[in-house]
């Protein structure tokens, strides 16, 4: 099928979305259906097809969705909503909105790419902690509900 | 215009300390945070000591109040309509929590009327518009949007609270304003609402003699 003129084409705008924690490895296809169920559960059936919310990139902490022009504020509240993506924890928080994709993109170079573990001693035990940022040191622990994540700052990593 | 979220709840009884939290609330555009645990100044951010208070009676709520330190928010969970006229006519009390939990008809016009003239705050707790879904969630914009009304025509202050256990519960401004967007509130309202907590810190007291 041959692609319609531009000017008959629907505007779209596209959100560049950080997912936190940034070392949590989030496939692209399980955050479209959060955000597409947490559209849904918000504006209802009608509202999710105006508002045509699609994962077009997803790359490390960062992923872009898409939407209809005019949706984007619908969008960055649904999307404020997702608590959970495939069953892990996590948080979206919108960091841009724009009309392209490419001047998105130009803001993800100063993506860290891929988190690694380091090990953190606490007491006896040595825990996999992720460290990012300035300050910021995400320490997982393992308990008897199973595992845990514990936010901290570098200052505090003695205290807990 | 600074910015406050009403009420966090770090470590221990959320799985991130007050400094991270500080932290993540700067980058999220707050300036202030009221916690239930832990007070200071981190990475700029003020934290200020929140005291959450909860009775069975009016009696009960008035011996906490008193007890709260100097200085603290006093948070006070609401109840029936009884129980809120009474608690807003307590001396002492800073913001009344917990409206989307409290009966249909517990904050009433009455209880409007005495929380605009005694300057106590009513908070809009953003956790279950964030993580509730279905009846539940629409029960509580349904709340929020009749206290909305009442707000408006009274002229109480809100003020809003993430109620974050965590820094993933924490939401930036831009999040907060399309949140409180969903029951009605206008932007320039969610802003003032933001900014409720500084006029409650810098209330003005009784006169004391000094000595």
């Amino acid at each position: 099928m041959r692609a319609r003129p531009k000017a008959l084409r629907a505007k779209r705008r596209y959100l560049l979305v950080r997912i936190l924690p940034p070392w949590r490895e989030v496939g692209q296809k399980a955050l479209y259906l959060a955000v597409n169920e947490a559209v849904t559960a918000l504006f209802g059936d009608v509202g999710a097809a105006e508002i045509e919310p699609a994962v077009v990139y997803s790359s490390g902490e960062y992923a872009v969705v898409r939407c209809r022009r005019g949706a984007e504020d619908d969008l960055v509240v649904a999307c404020a909503t997702v608590t959970a993506v495939d069953g892990e924890r996590v948080s979206l928080r919108t960091v841009a909105t724009s009309g392209t994709i490419a001047a998105l993109k130009r803001r993800l170079e100063r993506d860290e790419g891929r988190y690694e573990p380091e090990e953190a001693r606490y007491g006896e035990n040595g825990v996999p902690a992720f460290r990012y940022g300035r300050h910021k040191v995400d320490v997982l622990q393992e308990n008897i509900k199973g595992e845990s994540i514990v936010f901290l700052t570098d200052s505090e990593r003695e205290e807990i | 215009m600074a910015y406050a979220d009403a009420c966090v709840h770090p470590y221990p009884s959320g799985d991130t300390t007050a400094a991270r939290l500080a932290l993540e609330a700067r980058a999220c555009g707050f300036d202030t945070l009221v916690s239930t645990a832990g007070a200071g100044e981190f990475f700029g951010v003020t934290v200020v000591k929140g005291v959450l208070v909860r009775g069975r009676n009016p009696r009960d709520v008035a011996r906490s109040v008193r007890r709260a330190p100097e200085g603290a928010l006093v948070l006070v969970e609401g109840g029936d309509d009884g129980f809120n006229r009474a608690v807003l006519s307590t001396g002492g009390v800073d913001v009344l929590r917990g409206m989307h939990r409290a009966p249909r008809r517990a904050f009433d016009f009455v209880a409007a009327k005495i929380a605009a003239e005694r300057a106590v705050a009513v908070e809009i707790d953003l956790a279950p518009l964030v993580a509730w879904r279905g009846r539940e969630r629409q029960k509580v914009l349904g709340r929020y949007a009749d206290l909305l009304g009442l707000q408006r025509k009274y002229g109480f202050s809100f003020c809003v609270a993430s109620n974050a256990h965590s820094v993933l519960d924490l939401r930036n401004v831009r999040e907060t304003v399309g949140l409180c967007g969903l029951f009605g509130m206008e932007e320039a309202e969610v802003r003032a609402a933001l900014a409720t907590v500084d006029a409650l810190l810098d209330r003005e007291g009784p006169v004391r003699v000094v000595t």
